[in-house]
């Protein structure tokens, strides 16, 4: 296979790690011997929507590949379920973005790393900005969303206003159904990092599969000398001196695995390097979704108002652990008609339930009850199957269960009628699943030290969810962006500046 | 009445048709009979789903619903997410209508009755037979969702043309890449729920005006 090109950075994924390390590193670095500007370039298996982004109208082809019709379907799927797409998915959802905790930067330094509160303050200062993060405005809220607040007050709980990451924001609620914003208001990579790094000469390669990171062992260490990537049907390599991996809590352990990095029981006779964590540790959330029917419309406008979650309360286990979160997710304006078809507060059939959908999506709302890691359980990724082992225990339905009362309650006070979904069973999905390739001091327990750097092989480097060894305050993108800005920093202190 | 999880192929030679005419015919006219009754199941098939779907969702004058896009073939696209429901299990359903109605099929039940028998095979408290139960209630809700899923996910008007390269078509004078499938053409799922789709670039225009007032940065 012939050698292309030779970059000094390789970056693997372009979500928010990849993204912010791109621009980082194409901005601030330099070749340390020559001081000349880094070549970096940065690898995606999905496609890339390219465009100078315009918040509140959005580019041409944005606006036509996203078409907000909430049942299309996703063009380019990975199997576990998230979409491919330079700039990633974060922000889902509603843009809801919660950043590190007290409890995250006490967690973090008790997993044996170094990242402080005080190590991390300029990277959240930064991230805030750049992600535009604040509260909406009450001229915002729904009747539902006001309710919801003015309810968890009077029973005596301190209620939280949830933050978000948008910018120009039209409040058509369909970024709640979907990952995508048509109108550039979703705060995401695409609208932030990458047109930035593309200004200091990042080389975006989109549609590039990479199938394995090259890892020669030639020395005492083994090396990562470059990737092999799929494009158009044709395999490349590329060779790079510095190869970031950023491909998620699931791609990056997949990769490594494909690189010959990982468990000997795993890769057997294909084992290059060995590293048990490798797959292992996966911490996800665990939630129920408790809904109500309400005799007066509880949400605003034909079409949607708030797309996220305005308010929260927050009911933390000892130390930080099995955290719930209850939030009003459901007070939105856009109900897709075929959810509230089948929704628990329809009617069977027949001209009952036509009736009930000619007026319901004003009046049905929910409450998302989420666990956020729960302590002494974790998952892992089978590989290289790249499913999910999650399969949660007593501990956290029983906890759930706790968070399900509370919303009933909360629900019932707020004059809800046919209260359902409060006793169902968790929900458990990788996203916002971390840990997967963990950060760590001791080699026998994770995967990466805490300047982001591989134990076991020389010049390369993992930052994304996977190496966030625990996060307490939920959602994990105000926790990875954040990380991902220490971990730019300190590649480029460590690597990237002129001696 | 009794669960019979018989295939089509099995259905068909329990029926005693295909049997016989492996029997007494030559090869090529038993495909032909075997052909013709698979075709007969089929059509069995397709009209009690049809009639589920006409009760699940009524049609009134005045007040279109599941039979009025009948003739853009919504049973067919129903069908597509149905294939896990067994010939025998459909028959179970329709013939399990006889025990409370004079001995008539669910086809031959007026709208009326239809719904009553939905509304006992959700009650169960008449239906002894519980493997016979589980069956009705089984194929039951998997019609329901799957036709409230297709009727509100906006069929006919569900799909957005793309191009080889999966780039959604837009019209040639458009200027700002509308996507909506939804016309006023027809009226669809989301016509009855009130849901509009995606915005106009007018409607957009409006609500920019209304939120620059609160929450904007140019």
């Amino acid at each position: 296979m012939p050698q292309e090109k030779t970059y000094d950075v390789l970056i693997v994924g372009s979500g928010v790690g990849g993204s912010i390390l791109a621009a980082h590193t194409a901005e601030h670095g330099v070749n340390p011997k020559t001081g000349e500007r880094l070549r970096v370039a940065m690898l995606e298996a999905g496609p890339y929507w390219r465009g100078e982004p315009r918040p509140g109208y959005g580019i041409p082809l944005r606006r036509q590949m996203i078409t907000n019709f909430i049942s299309d379907s996703p063009l380019h799927l990975w199997p576990w379920g998230m979409v491919k797409l330079v700039g990633g998915t974060a922000m889902h959802a509603g843009a809801s973005v919660y950043l590190p905790y007290d409890i995250d930067y006490k967690h973090w330094v008790d997993e044996g790393t170094d990242w402080t509160e005080e190590s991390c303050r300029e990277a959240g200062a930064e991230v805030t900005r750049m992600f535009n993060i604040h509260s909406e405005p009450d001229e915002m809220l729904t009747r539902g969303n006001l309710m919801f607040r003015e309810t968890v007050r009077a029973m005596g709980r301190e209620v939280h206003q949830a933050q978000v990451g948008r910018k120009n924001c039209l409040y058509t609620g369909f970024c709640e159904g979907g990952y995508f914003c048509r109108y550039d208001s979703r705060m995401t990579p695409l609208t932030n990092y990458i047109p930035l790094a593309e200004k200091h000469g990042l080389e975006v390669i989109p549609d590039a599969m990479v199938q394995r990171v090259v890892i020669e062992k030639t020395g005492a260490k083994p090396v990562a000398k470059g990737v092999v990537f799929q494009q158009n049907g044709k395999t490349r390599e590329l060779r790079a001196g510095k190869i970031i991996v950023s491909a998620g809590v699931v791609g990056t352990p997949l990769l490594l695995f494909r690189s010959g990095y990982g468990a000997k029981e795993d890769l057997g006779s294909n084992l290059i390097v060995e590293n048990p964590n490798i797959g292992k540790h996966l911490d996800i959330h665990a939630a129920v979704v408790v809904s109500a029917y309400f005799d007066q419309p509880i949400k605003d406008g034909i079409r949607g108002a708030a797309p996220a979650g305005f308010f929260f309360l927050d009911d933390a286990g000892p130390n930080g652990y099995s955290r719930l979160r209850i939030k009003d997710s459901g007070m939105l304006g856009i109900e897709e008609p075929w959810t509230l078809a089948r929704s628990p507060q329809a009617p069977d059939f027949g001209r009952e339930h036509k009736e009930f959908m000619k007026v319901g999506r004003m009046h049905r709302g929910g409450i998302l009850v989420v666990l956020m890691k729960p302590e002494g359980y974790r998952g892992r990724i089978s590989l290289p199957a790249a499913k999910m082992e999650y399969e949660g225990n007593k501990i956290i339905e029983s906890r759930l269960r706790e968070g399900g009362e509370i919303a009933r309650e909360v629900l019932q006070k707020m004059g809800g009628k046919k209260i359902a979904g409060f006793d169902m069973r968790p929900i458990y999905h990788i996203a916002h699943g971390i840990s997967t390739c963990r950060a760590g001091s001791d080699p026998n327990s994770s995967v990466v030290n805490p300047n982001f750097e591989s134990h076991d092989v020389e010049n390369l480097f993992i930052c994304d969810a996977s190496v966030l060894p625990r996060s307490a305050s939920g959602d994990a993108i105000g926790p990875i962006a954040t990380v991902s800005v220490l971990a730019a920093q300190r590649i480029v202190a460590n690597h990237f500046r002129r001696i | 009445m009794r669960k019979d999880t018989v295939s089509r192929r099995e259905f068909l030679k329990k029926s005693g048709v295909a049997a016989s005419a492996a029997v007494t015919m030559a090869a090529p006219a038993a495909a032909l009979a075997e052909s013709a009754s698979e075709q007969a199941l089929l059509k069995r098939r397709t009209a009690v789903f049809a009639a589920l779907g006409d009760t699940l969702i009524p049609t009134d004058p005045g007040d279109p619903g599941y039979r009025s896009l009948e003739s853009y073939k919504i049973t067919e696209e129903v069908m597509k997410g149905l294939t896990a429901i067994t010939d025998a299990d459909v028959e179970a359903l329709n013939q399990g209508s006889r025990a409370f109605f004079n001995g008539r099929d669910f086809l031959h039940l007026t709208e009326p009755q239809r719904a009553d028998y939905l509304r006992l095979i959700i009650d169960g408290s008449h239906i002894s037979d519980k493997n016979l139960l589980k069956t009705l209630r089984s194929v039951y809700d998997q019609t329901r969702s799957q036709v409230f899923t297709v009727f509100y996910q906006n069929y006919p008007e569900n799909v957005i043309p793309r191009d080889a390269g999966k780039a959604p078509i837009i019209k040639v004078s458009d200027k700002h890449q509308i996507t909506n499938p939804n016309t006023n053409k027809l009226v669809t799922g989301w016509d009855i729920s009130g849901f509009k789709g995606p915005l106009t670039w007018e409607e957009e225009e409006e609500r920019r005006a209304k939120f620059r007032k609160f929450d904007w940065q140019e």
